[in-house]
């Protein structure tokens, strides 16, 4: 019959593709569906939140109070200094700082808590009414003194749109890192014998990522335009925003050009990179807060260069800090740059060894 | 004078088939040097050895410090670009001649395409480009892997002209073709590969310079089955 003929020929197809059929129809959706565990949460459960005094006479029982009355709706962390806690609320270690005044364990005395959020983390806004209420209401039954508790925003009052924009650009970028410019490298590479006897193929590979690198430039002004012209309180764009998305798609062309490079170019190593996209928008926590689904999410979203990436983009665009403030991240972004392109220096190597 | 090409009990292994094994050979200056072989007997592994594409698992190979033009059996090009921009792209890549990019544009029949997408040629016209790239920086060892599949009767003539007037003087020239008939006038001399190995090796000088003297010595040498199965996947 011609359809069982049609089928056979659709088997054997698939048979002579089998690493390619194999993580398409396994792997990936193994992968997807292994990632909804991370979503097992819809309350941010395990975000990070700074408890600090307010001043030095603060006793620790009164931090441990607060710390005890938040630990089922984040993963609160005692800061005894102040001013660190309201850092690591600017760079999003933590994504609230309680701020606890003296007087919690007398009975009878009037105290006012207040729960410090970021204005420029719009998302986490709901969640921390959720934690100032339980908050609340968990200090209502347990400590001796009056407690009011009020959620102060610090900095600017971030819309929605404008706190998704930087993430979008993130998505950009690691968009054309992983689709086009993979598709770019397997469209050419029927020449790269020619090129290896004219000039060196980790020359060409490099010219390639340059110039892919400095698209990424307009990319970045039409969202920074579109974004001004909209009305969105962004910050000048600064030389350390182009740097560090540049260095985002450098890093991520590099891991995505070495994918290719490792699987010959073919079809396969296309889908692999697609479905690393897909895998890194999640775990990279790019929009969502870290620990706001699963403690496993946060652990794998701090253990990734691209989470620190989006952070400083997000805040050098949406608020008024120095990038002084993210000198170590930066550092590490060089870091993670510089072994990139070790991978990808290595994967070359590999590649002309085995032809 | 330039050095010869040697290969030195060169050995390469991917499996059954298409490797070297333990071969050895030598091309001298000013020759044009046909390699012959069945399918799957180690041309193109040779040639890929020669131009240091694939290493070796054992052996020497020692290339002349000259400049080495390629053509290969499936044609390398940007498929993406126009002729014109491939041609320029290899010109800035090996400081070319303009001059000589010209001529080449002219000889190998690319003036009416040059301006259209490499992609959307003829595999003739994608072979022509080929030719031309593997000439463009007047390489002194010249490389050619089926140069004459997919091209026409009038360019076949008109390329092997441009070959005859190139191939002078010190230059090295090695051909794997099947097309006896166009490159027989070419040759100095054959070697006959078989499963990796060097079975002859002939001055053609000694047979005649016709091409139905070197198809039957390359039937006789190789057997007539192995002969008939490559002969039939020539293009003519």
């Amino acid at each position: 019959m011609n359809v069982i003929s049609l089928l056979r020929k659709e088997l054997n197809w698939s048979r002579h593709r089998i690493r390619t059929v194999v993580v398409l129809f396994l792997v990936v959706p193994g992968i997807f569906a292994t990632g909804t565990l991370f979503f097992e949460h819809t309350l941010p459960e395990n975000s990070p939140v700074a408890v600090t005094p307010e001043d030095d006479s603060v006793s620790s029982d009164s931090l441990k109070i607060v710390r005890g009355s938040l630990a089922f709706v984040s993963n609160p962390k005692i800061v005894n200094d102040s001013d660190d806690a309201f850092r690591q609320l600017s760079r999003e270690e933590v994504y609230a700082v309680v701020e606890v005044p003296r007087g919690l364990t007398d009975a009878d005395a009037n105290v006012t808590v207040d729960v410090h959020v970021d204005g420029s983390v719009t998302i986490f806004r709901l969640p921390s009414r959720a934690l100032a209420t339980v908050l609340s209401e968990t200090l209502d039954e347990i400590a001796p003194a009056n407690v009011d508790v009020e959620r102060p925003i610090v900095g600017t009052d971030t819309s929605l749109s404008a706190y998704l924009l930087p993430t979008f650009l993130m998505v950009v970028v690691m968009l054309v890192a992983f689709t086009y410019l993979p598709y770019a490298l397997a469209s050419e590479s029927n020449i790269y014998d020619r090129l290896r006897v004219k000039t060196s193929i980790t020359n060409v590979i490099a010219a390639k990522l340059l110039f892919y690198t400095a698209l990424v430039v307009p990319s970045i002004l039409v969202v920074y335009a579109v974004g001004t012209l909209y009305g969105y309180p962004l910050e000048p764009l600064s030389v350390p925003v182009v740097a560090t998305y540049l260095v985002a798609f450098l890093a991520l062309g590099s891991l995505s050009t070495s994918i290719m490079f490792l699987t010959e170019f073919g079809n396969l190593g296309r889908i692999m990179n697609v479905a690393v996209f897909f895998a890194l928008v999640p775990l990279s926590n790019l929009a969502y807060p870290a620990g706001f689904f699963s403690t496993l999410s946060r652990s794998i979203a701090r253990a990734n260069p691209l989470h620190y990436a989006t952070i400083i983009g997000r805040s050098l665009l949406l608020k008024d800090v120095q990038v002084g403030l993210f000198a170590d991240w930066l550092l590490g972004l060089g870091v993670w740059l510089l072994g990139s392109l070790v991978v990808l220096r290595l994967s070359i190597t590999y590649y002309t060894h085995t032809q | 004078m330039m050095n010869p090409i040697t290969v030195q009990n060169v050995t390469k292994s991917y499996g059954p088939t298409d490797g070297l094994d333990e071969i050895s050979l030598s091309f001298e200056p000013g020759t044009v040097n046909a390699v012959l072989g069945p399918n799957g007997s180690g041309k193109t592994t040779l040639f890929r050895v020669l131009l240091g594409l694939t290493s070796t698992d054992s052996g020497t190979v020692t290339m002349p410090d000259v400049e080495v033009g390629c053509g290969f059996q499936h044609p390398q090009y940007f498929g993406g670009l126009t002729v014109e921009e491939n041609l320029q792209l290899f010109v800035s890549l090996t400081d070319a001649s303009e001059q000589w990019c010209e001529t080449l544009v002219d000889r190998c029949g690319l003036e009416r395409v040059r301006h259209r997408l490499v992609e959307a040629l003829s595999a003739g016209f994608a072979k022509r480009l080929d030719i031309a790239l593997a000439l463009i920086d007047r390489p002194s060892v010249l490389l050619l892997d089926e140069p004459f599949a997919d091209i026409d009767d009038t360019y076949r003539i008109q390329i092997r002209s441009l070959l005859e007037e190139y191939l002078d003087g010190d230059r090295i020239c090695i051909i794997t073709t099947h097309q006896f008939d166009v490159v027989a006038s070419l040759l100095d001399t054959i070697t006959i590969i078989r499963d990796g190995r060097v079975t002859d090796q002939t001055d053609v000088s000694t047979l005649g310079r016709d091409s139905d003297t070197i198809e039957a010595y390359y039937r006789r040498t190789v057997g007539e089955d192995a002969a008939e199965h490559a002969l039939d996947h020539v293009d003519d």
